[in-house]
């Protein structure tokens, strides 16, 4: 409970968690509104059927809301990095020498903050989707149930993704090195792995996480549109997300969480 | 009342790959005493510390605590306090929310954060940013959080770096204020005049290696202890 309290504290106090949630909040807009135009300008290029008359497709527009997961990463990864960035590492040690008790610490508040984050910026991101659909009066509407299934895909990832920053801020320390890695593995990475090998990419958080959004998007129809058709159903996509972040959490409690902290 | 030693170091050993920081390190610290902890710049005072304070792990040997190591202490933050060299801050956060932090984790009401820092004079600068504080704030900001958990054992690993006479002045009587309250003080320091009026016993290392150890008087010899340090690692030779 003293290191829970502590822990938030670390989190709420500096005012750079307002702007990693304003960047979750602005990657989800960016990642919704935009696509509807892009959509709708190169509808020529797509097969009859896949423009933005269609409801799947306007779907997979408002599933985009959950892109600001990338942030709640950022933040679980600087709950550690930040300790021997400002070097505090020492003072949170010498507190809590048990050292995993802080990692589950950190990693239990990065996970409520997580939620919260990604509950805020998937919101943010419906809004952003539902005012750049409004442009084009041939939009068809969305199912129901892309709202349901896009929020529950969004707290189970903002819960999972912030414990694997935690892992992955334990296991590189290193603060510009851990944040540029993961934007760079979670942006080219991934998204190269997805486009050029879709059988290997479903498999990886990226892919698991459409999948838990439950879209139906059977061709590659559009520029922004990937086929989720081979994907995971959203609950063994679930433990799948999930299996990661237990990997890199032991992988960290039992190497780098051990070594001498200077 | 069973007298169990503050602090003892048994035999401890750390090796950085072939280079032994501290080599067959055994000493103890007397309670109630403030006791030097002196050598050069290197001789491995910090990496003795952090071993000490379960920071480092040892490669061979022990540093306790009562009789326990750091990480079995049942409330670490009210037993012992600590300055290390490389304790830092968030220069982000004001002195105050930095301190509140470390309370929280030590589960240590916020109302002693501002006795803390007003014990050692911050409390003008308190919700002013850390990365705005002069090197002597830093240092009393420091002390500040090792005596959060009001600890029975104080372990400072050069309080008096960068400070100005004056400073070092207010650190001295600082010190000795915190002793007559019946507290243990173990303070290394590679200026060896700096702390040599302040301090009742002495642990003296050069190269990774106990070269002396006892009350100050005696191993002065009637020298400064620069001189009588000189004269003990001549005669080592
Ligand atoms: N993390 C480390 N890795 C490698 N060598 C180290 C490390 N920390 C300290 N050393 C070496 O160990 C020796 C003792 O250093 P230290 O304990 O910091 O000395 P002191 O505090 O007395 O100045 C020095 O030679 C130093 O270079
Ligand atoms: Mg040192």
């Amino acid at each position: 409970m003293k290191l829970i309290k502590s822990e938030f504290r670390k989190v709420f106090y500096p005012k750079s968690f307002i702007w990693l949630t304003i960047g979750a909040m602005g990657l989800a807009s960016l990642s919704t509104a935009p696509a509807a135009y892009a959509i709708k300008r190169f509808a020529k290029l797509a097969l009859p059927g896949h423009g933005l008359e269609n409801a799947d497709v306007v779907d997979g527009i408002y599933s985009k809301s959950i892109s600001g997961y990338l942030f709640v990463m950022i933040i679980g990864a600087l709950a550690m990095t930040g300790e021997f960035k400002h070097n505090t590492a020492v003072a949170t040690f010498l507190a809590s020498p048990k050292r995993h008790h802080v990692m589950w610490a950190k990693m239990l508040v990065a996970a409520v903050v997580g939620i919260a984050v990604m509950l805020i910026s998937t919101a943010t991101g419906f809004i952003a989707a539902y005012l750049g659909l409004q442009q084009y009066s041939d939009a068809a509407a969305p199912h129901s149930s892309v709202f349901i299934d896009t929020l529950g895909a969004a707290v189970v990832t903002g819960a999972v993704l912030a414990v694997i920053g935690v892992a992955i801020g334990t296991l590189i320390r290193s603060q510009t090195p851990a944040v540029v890695g993961i934007v760079i593995y979670m942006y080219l990475v991934e998204r190269l792995i997805i486009v050029f090998w879709p059988d290997g990419g479903k498999w990886l958080p990226t892919g698991l996480i459409t999948s838990m959004t439950n879209l139906k998007v059977s061709t590659s129809a559009g520029p922004m549109t990937i086929d989720t058709s081979a994907y995971l159903e959203p609950t063994p996509a679930i433990f799948m997300l999930i299996a990661y972040a237990v990997v890199f959490a032991l992988l960290a409690l039992t190497t780098t969480l051990r070594r001498d902290i200077d | 009342m069973s007298e169990t030693t503050p602090i003892e170091f048994i035999n401890l050993t750390k090796d950085f790959g072939k280079s032994h920081a501290v080599h067959a390190l055994s000493a103890k610290v007397a309670r109630g005493r403030i006791t030097g902890f002196f050598g050069p710049n290197g001789a491995g005072k910090s990496t003795s510390l952090r071993c000490l304070l379960g920071l480092a792990k040892a490669t061979s040997g022990q540093a306790l605590i009562d009789g326990k190591a750091y990480a079995e202490l049942v409330d670490p933050l009210h037993k012992v306090g600590a300055i290390l060299d490389s304790r830092g801050f968030n220069g982000s956060l004001s002195g105050k929310k930095n301190l509140l932090i470390v309370a929280a984790a030590g589960g240590i009401a916020d109302s002693r954060v501002d006795e803390v820092l007003d014990l050692v004079e911050l409390t003008g600068a308190a919700n002013h940013k850390t990365k705005g504080y002069s090197l002597g704030m830093m240092q009393r900001l420091s002390l500040a959080g090792a005596l959060l958990g009001d600890p029975e054992i104080l372990v400072l690993d050069e309080p008096g770096n960068g400070l100005d006479p004056i400073g070092i002045a207010w650190l001295r009587s600082f010190l000795r204020k915190l002793a007559d309250e019946g507290r243990t003080i173990l303070v290394s320091s590679h200026q060896l005049a700096e702390m040599q009026h302040t301090v009742d016993d002495v642990l003296v290392m050069n190269q990774g290696e106990l070269v002396a150890a006892g009350k100050i008087a005696d191993v002065q010899g009637g020298l400064s202890l620069e001189e009588a340090f000189l004269k003990i690692v001549m005669a080592k030779k």
